[in-house]
């Protein structure tokens, strides 16, 4: 797996969590993330990033009341970039078997260890020919906010589609009639999507 | 049962407020301690703690430079490496079904500068069936370890360098006191600590251990020398229980440089005069300095070639008191070698447990003492 980012240390069929490799460097909120379980390719969304001592014991402390920029505080105690960790999670939202890309749970969850990296240009437009995904990014129960990964996820992929309005505008239609009993929901979201 | 606090805490009230009446009659020591430290002629003591030296019974320092001068330290390299060791151990437990034992030695390895960089790591070994391996022979043991692993880490920073070596504790192998004989000790002082120092010493590293909120009495002795009314101080001989130097009780090093060395500043450099240096530690004699780092007043021991030394002496110096700043108090490095040396209760516990559950996957007996199993399951 080419360019990867960290390897799955927790998982299960719903989800899975990733250590990164470097800190500080886990997925922005919402990207497409790939990982394995042996032939089975596994599709995520990232929906919460954790930075924290590698030690539970161990909590950071204030250091910088005498430097002048942040960047400083890990120039003057170089040991705190190997005390901390960045940990990604991602909400599971399809999968791939062979040439079949499906857009719902696998049949068993990612291996402790796999490789994760982010989706390519190629495999993103592949995964959004069908935006079934879309009642799992919305309904699963998560930290934080669903409707911000759905947001986030949706920004993030429009990009790379060859006409991105007219893609918000089908995961709009999409979403309303996902979302037709919680209109306070849906206008949050097309709020956040607007071209 | 928890401990009873409602009695606990009538005994602390009572020390407390001994602690209290002692403190005027402390103070009165201190400041009469301070005089004598201004007004000794250096000359006319250094010739005193000579002749007394074999009569004394306290361990008095010997004198290097001078007795009250303090030092500034010198701009720290921007550019520098430390590089620290501690170790961990658990003890063989004869409650438990093998004989066995652990020492972890945690390595940290911190570069400052252009190239900002952090290594650390533990390494653990297990001994199996060592006779004499245990209690203060363990201890032992892994304090020459940490000298060992430290001298292997020293290896990898370029020679004459800026680096510093540091180590937690003294340098000073107390728990070899009585048990010289032992061919074990013997070749632990001779094969690891001695050719450690070896080692550092001619990749020129400015080594140092760092002792934290220290009680010795070297210096504090050297007074009770000066005011002897004797030419030869010669306690056993001379003096009964009521002696001028008990003007001195109560007070020990710490003491004394809280009051004349100033933030950043170092004493004069003292030689120790324990009788284990001077039988076993060949050329590598052990002198010491105070340092005030701020917070506290550190002792900070240093061989025989850092301590002759001036640039080496320099280095050490300033870049202890930087590792003091970088880690709010206390020496960076320090703490990182010991956060990955120390083990946990429940390391420990799964250590004993991984041992019991290997034996009788393997059909091996497996028991543990009935003591053991009691205080495990806790039952009513």
């Amino acid at each position: 797996m080419s360019d990867k980012l960290g390897e799955v240390i927790e998982a299960s069929t719903a989800e899975f969590t990733a250590e990164c490799y470097e800190l500080y460097s886990a997925p922005a909120l919402g990207s497409l993330v790939k990982t394995s379980d042996g032939d089975v390719q596994i599709y995520g969304v990232v929906y919460n990033t954790t930075t924290e001592s590698m030690d539970p014991g161990r909590r950071p402390i204030a250091r910088g009341k005498h430097e002048k920029d942040a960047s400083d505080i890990y120039r003057s105690s170089p040991q705190l970039s190997v005390l901390f960790r960045t940990n990604f999670q991602a909400l599971v939202i399809g999968h791939k078997i062979t040439d079949d890309v499906n857009r719902y749970l696998p049949p068993r969850p990612a291996r402790i260890h796999s490789f994760v990296c982010e989706l390519d240009e190629g495999e993103i437009k592949d995964f959004m020919l069908s935006l079934d995904f879309l009642y799992i990014l919305a309904s699963t129960p998560i930290v934080g906010s669903n409707d911000e990964v759905v947001a986030a996820c949706l920004r993030n992929v429009s990009k790379v589609q060859d006409d991105s309005r007219a893609f918000l505008l089908k995961a709009g239609k999409e979403l309303a009639v996902l979302l037709s009993a919680e209109p306070h929901r849906l206008e949050a979201i097309l709020r956040r999507i607007r071209p | 049962m928890s401990l009873d606090f409602d009695q606990v805490a009538a005994q602390v009230e009572h020390m407390v407020s001994r602690i209290k009446a002692g403190e005027i009659e402390r103070e009165h020591n201190l400041r009469y301690a301070l005089d004598v430290l201004k007004t000794t002629d250096v000359d006319v003591l250094e010739a005193k703690i000579e002749r007394s030296i074999s009569t004394c019974t306290w361990l008095v320092a010997g004198l290097h430079d001078a007795l009250n001068h303090t030092y500034k330290a010198t701009p720290c390299p921007s550019d520098y490496t430390a590089i620290s060791t501690d170790g961990s151990h658990i003890d063989v437990d004869r409650h438990m079904p093998a004989r066995c034992c652990l020492i972890n030695i945690g390595t940290a390895s911190i570069s400052y500068g252009d190239n900002p960089n952090a290594l650390l790591s533990n390494q653990p070994e297990m001994f199996v069936n060592e006779p004499f391996l245990e209690g203060n022979l363990l201890g032992l043991k892994r304090a020459v370890d940490e000298c060992l692993a430290l001298a292997e880490l020293s290896q990898e920073t370029p020679q004459s360098s800026s680096a510093l070596g540091l180590l937690d504790g003294t340098l000073i192998l107390w728990g070899i006191i009585g048990l010289e004989y032992i061919e074990f000790v013997q070749e632990l002082l001779a094969d690891g600590f001695l050719k450690a120092m070896d080692k550092m010493k001619k990749h020129r590293l400015p080594l140092a251990s760092y002792i934290s909120y220290p009680r010795s009495t070297d210096v504090a002795n050297i007074l009770r020398v000066a005011i002897c009314p004797f030419e030869t101080a010669n306690c056993d001989v001379k003096c009964s229980n009521d002696t001028k130097c008990s003007a001195l009780d109560g007070i020990n090093d710490r003491d004394l440089f809280t009051d004349t060395l100033v933030v950043g500043q170092r004493s004069a450099i003292f030689r120790s005069q324990s009788r284990i240096i001077k039988d076993h530690y060949r050329e590598h004699a052990i002198y010491f300095f105070y340092l005030n780092v701020g917070d506290e007043i550190a002792r900070v021991e240093v061989p025989a070639w850092v301590a002759e030394n001036n640039n080496l002496m320099e280095k050490v110096h300033s870049m202890v008191l930087d590792q003091c700043r970088r880690g709010h108090g206390y020496p960076a490095v320090l703490t990182e070698a010991h956060e990955q040396a120390v083990l946990s209760g429940s390391d420990r516990e799964q250590f004993w447990r991984l041992i019991e559950m290997l034996l009788e996957k393997n059909d091996l007996p497996a028991n543990t003492s009935a003591k053991s199993r009691s205080k495990r399951t806790g039952w009513i």
